[in-house]
């Protein structure tokens, strides 16, 4: 059921707007193939590509300007991806933020989804950790491969976690 | 390999701090790779939680990317993860690839697509969740719609996150918080390090592979 749900092409199926629960995702395809071209749906998609852009180039500078300030570091603390960890840490807790400030009813699904989904979904990234922490572990650094990857993944959770709370506190209507 | 060849490209001249200076077309190529890899991300987020989506509920595209089942996020990383150990093991291996792919083309594929189609952010939102840690952040009656992705299905609020009856299935596992939880981070870390480990050596060894079927010819010459 997985693979075929992911098979199915990102036009069809992203009209969720227009889908009804218990119709046959080969309905729901249909659906979209027919309703392509409407402005809700553009909109929603230019909306994420715009701000999942921005998000990227956000990281990238972020991550350049981190590690370009990491120069007089020990090697040892040089090997550690400040980068990654920065922005993944910073877009943790602003995602935690904006979910929250949507728990509260402070901000629209809608915008929710633009900056949660779109930028800060872009402007952090997994595949670059793991591709990190992988390349740390084979040049023999093994210990500290371990200590990002766990290190990381506790921080963020609970980067998360205080930006649900400050997102609740601050954006309750 | 270093990391250069995950978060930086080759294209601009290092500054005196050593950090290279961003040139607009690398920047452009970032943005590029990024719209294109968060809009795969959020289609698949948006395929997998079609069963959810209450036409009644809003903007349904929103809200469906918004409370997709936490697994897809964990396939979409996983297989991101697989992918940027894929690309950067073959530019290792393969001095022809590594040749023909401009330092530009690089990072519109690794820093902009791949690095946007996976994500940090959903993966600490959707542990903490499922953990059971936004009961303890959020005041009572606040709505979990998008918050952890498919904590909830729609339109129910906490502090309990059970999975809907029309939801459960290979994915399903996101209602059953804290297990659901542990078993997302568990499945992230250790996957995750396991994809891109595998994609480095394939890629690695799929890069040699075809420079050997070169003949080996012009491999040192410019």
């Amino acid at each position: 059921m997985t693979a075929s749900v992911l098979g199915v092409s990102f036009l069809g199926v992203s009209l969720m707007g227009a889908s009804v629960p218990g119709v046959s995702l080969l309905e729901v395809s249909l659906l979209g193939a027919s309703v392509l071209g409407t402005a809700p749906l553009w909109g929603s998609v230019l909306a994420l590509a715009v701000a999942g852009g921005a998000g990227a180039v956000a990281r990238y500078l972020v991550d350049l300007w981190i590690q370009g300030r990491v120069g007089s570091f020990s090697p040892e603390a040089r090997a550690v991806p400040w980068g990654t960890a920065g922005v993944n840490l910073v877009g943790a807790f602003l995602a935690g933020v904006a979910a929250g400030a949507v728990a509260v009813g402070g901000l629209s699904a809608s915008l929710g989804a633009i900056a949660g989904v779109g930028f800060l979904g872009a402007f952090t990234t997994f595949s670059t950790w793991m591709v990190q922490v992988v390349d740390l572990a084979e040049g023999g650094r093994r210990r500290l491969a371990a200590g990002v990857l766990m290190g990381l993944l506790a921080l963020g959770i609970g980067a998360a976690v205080l930006g649900l709370w400050i997102g609740a506190s601050l954006f309750a209507p | 390999m270093g990391r250069d060849g995950a978060a930086r490209g080759a294209a601009s001249p290092p500054t005196v701090s050593g950090a290279a200076a961003p040139a607009v077309p690398d920047l452009a190529a970032v943005a590029l790779g990024g719209a294109l890899g968060t809009l795969l991300r959020a289609g698949g987020l948006a395929a997998g939680s079609w069963r959810g989506a209450d036409p009644g509920e809003g903007d349904g595209f929103f809200t469906g990317a918004l409370t997709a089942p936490a697994g897809i996020t964990l396939l979409e990383n996983l297989s991101g993860a697989a992918a940027l150990g894929l690309l950067l093991g073959a530019l290792l291996g393969s001095q022809r690839l590594a040749r023909a792919v401009s330092p530009r083309l690089k990072l519109l594929f690794t820093t902009g697509l791949l690095g946007s189609f996976t994500t940090f952010s959903a993966l600490a939102l959707d542990g903490a969740v499922l953990l059971g840690l936004g009961e303890v952040a959020l005041p009572d009656g606040a709505n979990f719609i998008g918050v952890g992705e498919g904590a909830l299905p729609m339109g129910e609020s906490i502090p309990h996150a059970e999975a809907s009856p029309g939801t459960p299935g290979a994915l399903g596992w996101a209602g059953s918080a804290p297990w659901g939880g542990l078993l997302l981070l568990a499945l992230s870390v250790g996957g995750g390090v396991l994809a891109a480990l595998v994609g480095l050596r394939a890629g690695r060894r799929l890069g040699t592979w075809w420079d050997g079927r070169g003949g080996g010819v012009a491999v040192e010459s410019p």
